[in-house]
């Protein structure tokens, strides 16, 4: 496949290039290979310096195993990740040792979903958050406790509580014990894994007003992984969505809502539920289940589903393209169609 | 609230749930009045631990230990095929009784946020529609599982007489909850009871649930008391709306008032901290100050004064009973900025 994403411009951060990761299904006593869990399939995008790309998709679509091959937690099957680096330049992170990797490391760091697990209960808030200084040698004894000091006010904790464990906390409060933790070594690059699905409304604005915040004080880069599509127009400036291991569709926030270019993105904006009772527009109810990735249909993976199928959808598969500039779409008949989006008029309320 | 012509389904009075445990006693449900119509969904919102999911275990009677009702009726209306109607009062009946089990799972039931863990992973989801076919219908096995393939068909799962041999493991998250419907559905309740039933959904197969309850609905007449904390979910499904707080209901009204003529502050916050699709808005979003707090340590007078934009001091702290007041016709509230 030879799909050209990004254009050639020096502001960008990460490029991922055709990156794929496949889970190998054993079969039987002797655990013989009966197939590839295909969750991440060529994937293509790029991400500017100091803005935030939302990362969409439903479960099992492969938007965490994307950020989890970028960071290296999985070793990728196959591609390429592109990062610039402080002090390193730019470098292909699947081709470093291990060496290197630790220092890379610092410069990414990763916030998760769910604040009651992602904290070990046995940790302090000062180890927690102190962990990875000491172990990159960054600070030790005094230091230490200054720095830490310093990243729970910063999250909008108060320093005292440093010697508290995580179960005292709030799920508001810990996901800031999570922030504060990847803010530890200055990062570049932080991917947010559906960092406030586990958290009530109102406690969820205030992290994503936190997550704002911190990007434009630090100068933070968000690769930002949600199904809440309400939530990643919040926060994005720009939107890639994911189906089936692959990505459909990737453009400027605004762009992509009010005018989706995948059949599968305007059907994923007609399904949120808006919260407006006054509301009225026809509903696309996709028909069926997502695509099982072991064992793809043929074609474009979402013609099942599809309402603008044609045959040659069943036959060839449609590769991400530039229509127009920085909007990227794979679909055959990404021209002809005309589809709806979702518009300022949907909300009349002032609230 | 139930005369002028309408047919109340469900009274809730004034019903109070504690919980007592050894490090205090939660006030979990504090003063809840409300009616469901027959035919009509009710929606009830509110973040976690507000009490909106105890108020529903108080309508069957399944309060877990070591919760109890401690004060208020539930009414619960049964109509017959004559006409006529009679009125049960829920809460003076024995929780293990024959009553309340002819009721329970028969004429109210229930579906779940997480139907993993609601669905036996041992038994077939045949298995598990039919035992309740066979408990509440005086029928045979084999007419049991005519009728669980029958539900099954109804709420859209391809394959009926197949799947009916499915364990839940071998489903989609949205082909359970359609299982869980099914079953939920197979003796024609009246009043369906949804707590959360898509939140663990993603979008696209929520809307198909949502779809699916709504058609459901109108075809077999039931009415829907549908929890959630997702005010989009609320605004499409809900005729009316009870906003609940700490136990407390704060603000009861029809669905279009609650998004544009909301009174309390809490629903105001509610509604102006979600981010909305549609609007652009890298602008910050409302943030209500400090966090729901701990159950044992409920605030004085009105539980919102903490985190109230309109606290008027030594107005809404003081240790009262703060009035449930009927503003316009259907539209109550819960502040003393109205009283």
């Amino acid at each position: 496949m030879s799909e050209q994403t990004a254009p050639q411009q020096d502001n960008i951060l990460l490029e991922v290039k055709n990156l794929k990761k496949y889970f190998p299904i054993r079969k039987g006593f002797f655990k013989t290979l009966a197939g590839y869990v295909k969750a991440v399939d060529g994937v293509n995008f790029y991400i500017h310096e100091g803005e935030t790309m939302g990362l969409v998709g439903e479960s099992g679509c492969g938007k965490t195993t994307t950020g989890r091959v970028i960071v290296r937690a999985y070793e990728a099957t196959g591609g390429e990740v592109w990062f610039k680096d402080k002090n390193l330049g730019r470098i292909n992170i699947p081709d470093l040792d291990k060496k290197q990797m630790k220092s890379i490391r610092q410069d990414m760091q990763m916030i998760f979903q769910d604040p009651y697990s992602s904290l070990n209960p046995r940790m302090t808030l000062l180890q927690i958050v102190g962990e990875p200084l000491l172990v990159n040698g960054v600070a030790r004894g005094s230091d230490l406790k200054d720095r830490v000091a310093e990243l729970l006010r910063v999250v909008g904790l108060r320093p005292e509580y440093m010697i508290r464990y995580p179960h005292a906390f709030s799920g508001g409060q810990r996901q800031r014990i999570g922030v504060a933790r990847a803010l530890a070594l200055n990062p570049q690059l932080i991917i947010c894994d559906e960092p406030v699905s586990a958290l009530d409304v109102s406690v969820q604005a205030q992290i994503l007003n936190l997550l704002q915040d911190l990007q434009q004080d630090f100068h933070l880069t968000y690769l930002f992984v949600a199904h809440d599509l309400s939530v990643v127009e919040h926060i994005s400036d720009r939107v890639s969505v994911m189906y089936v291991g692959k990505l459909v569709e990737m453009a400027e926030t605004e762009e992509l809502f009010n005018k989706p270019l995948h059949p599968y993105t305007e059907a994923l904006m007609s399904a949120v539920p808006k919260p407006d009772p006054r509301y009225q527009a026809e509903r696309i109810i996709l028909e069926g289940d997502v695509a099982d990735p072991a064992n793809p249909p043929p074609g474009c993976y979402f013609h099942p589903r599809c309402r603008y199928a044609i045959d040659r959808c069943k036959q060839e598969e449609p590769l991400l393209r530039e229509l127009l500039p920085e909007r990227f779409v794979s679909c055959h008949r990404a021209e002809e169609l005309s589809l709806i989006g979702v518009t300022e008029a949907a909300v009349t309320y002032q609230g | 609230m139930s005369e002028n012509g309408k047919e109340p389904l469900i009274e809730v009075r004034d019903v109070k749930v504690y919980f007592y445990l050894d490090e205090g006693t939660v006030h979990a449900v504090e003063g809840v009045s409300f009616d469901i119509e027959r035919g009509k969904t009710l929606g009830v919102v509110g973040e976690s631990g507000c009490g909106k999911s105890v108020t529903s275990q108080a309508i069957m009677q399944i309060v877990p230990p070591p919760g109890k009702i401690v004060a208020g009726d539930i009414f619960f209306y049964r109509y017959n095929d004559d006409g006529s109607s009679e009125k049960i009062e829920i809460t003076k009946l024995d929780p293990r009784g024959t009553d309340i089990r002819n009721i329970r799972g028969n004429e109210i039931a229930k579906i779940f946020q997480e139907p993993m863990t609601s669905l036996s992973p041992v038994h077939t989801i045949g298995n598990q529609i039919m035992e309740a076919i066979i408990l509440h219908q005086k029928v045979d096995k084999g007419e049991a599982r005519r009728i669980a393939i029958e539900v099954l068909d109804e709420v859209g799962m391809p394959y009926p007489e197949q799947r009916i041999e499915y364990y839940p493991h071998q489903l989609s998250g949205g082909m359970r909850q359609r299982a869980m419907i099914a079953m939920a559905l197979s003796c024609h309740p009246t009043l369906l009871i949804a707590d959360e039933p898509t939140t663990a959904l993603d979008v696209t197969t929520e809307a198909q649930i949502i779809d699916l309850m709504q058609g459901l609905q109108k075809e077999l007449g039931m009415a829907i008391m549908y929890i959630t904390h997702n005010l989009g979910v609320i605004a499409e499904v809900a005729d009316d709306v009870v906003i609940m707080y700490l136990g407390k209901e704060v603000e009861l009204a029809p669905v279009d008032a609650t998004f544009y003529e909301p009174y309390h502050p809490y629903t105001r916050d509610l509604l102006r901290s979600i981010p909305r699709v549609g609007r652009k808005s890298r602008e910050r979003l409302h943030v209500i100050a400090g966090s729901v707090p701990d159950p044992y340590n409920i605030p004085k007078g009105c539980p919102y004064h903490p985190r109230c934009p309109d606290f008027m001091p030594g107005k809404c702290d003081l240790d009262q009973d703060l009035a449930f007041t009927e503003i316009k016709p259907g539209h109550w509230v819960r502040c003393l900025l109205y009283t």
